[in-house]
């Protein structure tokens, strides 16, 4: 990292500390208050501590490449093509819309991204959420979570892919599946940059409706087959509608709907 | 696609729309949906 880009990664980091500072004492309390072993870290999930960097270290690295410090703690950036460890996910959000993460991109609460301590970036990791089975490819772009025992943290957009946006917090295996390219241009997002993009595996714990929205859509069939990269069409672009207390169904609603899709 | 979601006591529904060829096709796609009605739709973005 030069110095420009340390600074404003310390302050960003500076500022949502301060923001989520209130969330984790209450997050703690929280956590104090379950007093089971649901959350419990284990010591092989605990990002080693090894001290400051040695004299020459880090030589060489560029940007996010290089050894990093955070509250007193050394973090040290590395290729690691094996990378697959099972912990803990929190996830952020509004509060960092439209903010440049650790390598510059901008950040898009909604997109499909995750910060990680020490894995390159960007890249792609597959992250599967342990409590639903539901597994998606996200792209590495920020540093971070720097919060003991907590392996990843994944934008709002992933979190909700991953079905654990109103816990919090969930229990993942994160496995690196490859680097990833550039953004084309800062802050936007791309189309068919590249064929990890959305959800490529949810075996749902509830039944999953297929259907197209002008056909019937209460009619329950077999779970959706899960897509694998090769099946992904080419436009990338989705809409999504809801959360919605009511299934689509009632004869209003579907009206609407179909009324949405006709123009 | 339509899925349920879990919810605490509920079930609520989110169905997710593909095939926009670019960013101006969705977002037309998530203004068409807000004006019928469904105030949370919103363009989800590749990368």
């Amino acid at each position: 990292m030069d110095g420009l880009a340390q600074a404003r990664f310390q302050a960003r980091f500076s500022a949502r500390s301060r923001t989520r500072s209130a969330l984790i004492a209450l997050a703690a309390a929280s956590l104090a208050a379950c007093a089971g072993p649901r959350y419990a870290i284990r010591e092989a999930d605990r990002e080693p501590d090894r001290g400051a960097p040695a004299p020459g270290r880090g030589s060489g690295l560029h940007g996010t490449d290089k050894p990093y410090e955070i509250n007193g703690r050394w973090y040290y950036p590395e290729a690691q093509p094996d990378y697959d460890e099972i912990g803990l996910a929190s996830w952020y959000g509004a509060g960092e819309q439209s903010h440049h993460t650790a390598n510059g991109e901008i950040f898009d609460q909604y997109g499909l991204t995750a910060a990680h301590k020490t894995l390159p970036l960007p890249s792609i990791v597959e992250v599967t959420n342990l409590a639903n089975g539901r597994r998606i490819q996200v792209r590495l772009n920020d540093r971070g979570p720097f919060v003991d025992g907590r392996l990843i943290d994944l934008s709002l957009g992933a979190a909700e892919e991953l079905g654990f946006d109103r816990q919090g917090l969930a229990r993942v295996r994160v496995r690196y599946i490859s680097s990833a390219p550039p953004l084309a241009a800062q802050g936007v997002m791309q189309a068919r940059l590249s064929p990890h993009r959305a959800v490529i595996a949810a075996p749902p714990l509830t039944p999953v409706l297929s259907a197209a929205p002008e056909t019937a859509m209460a009619s329950a069939v077999a779970p959706e087959p899960a897509p694998s990269d090769a099946a992904l069409p080419e436009a990338d672009y989705r809409v999504q509608v809801g959360p919605m207390p009511l299934a689509p169904t009632p004869r209003g609603r579907r009206r609407n709907w179909e009324t949405a899709c006709a123009t | 696609m339509i899925e349920p979601v879990q919810s605490v006591g509920a079930i609520l529904y989110r169905v997710v729309l593909g095939g926009y060829l670019d960013e101006d096709d969705a977002l037309a796609a998530q203004l068409r949906f807000t004006e019928a009605g469904f105030a949370g739709a919103r363009v989800l973005r590749p990368f």
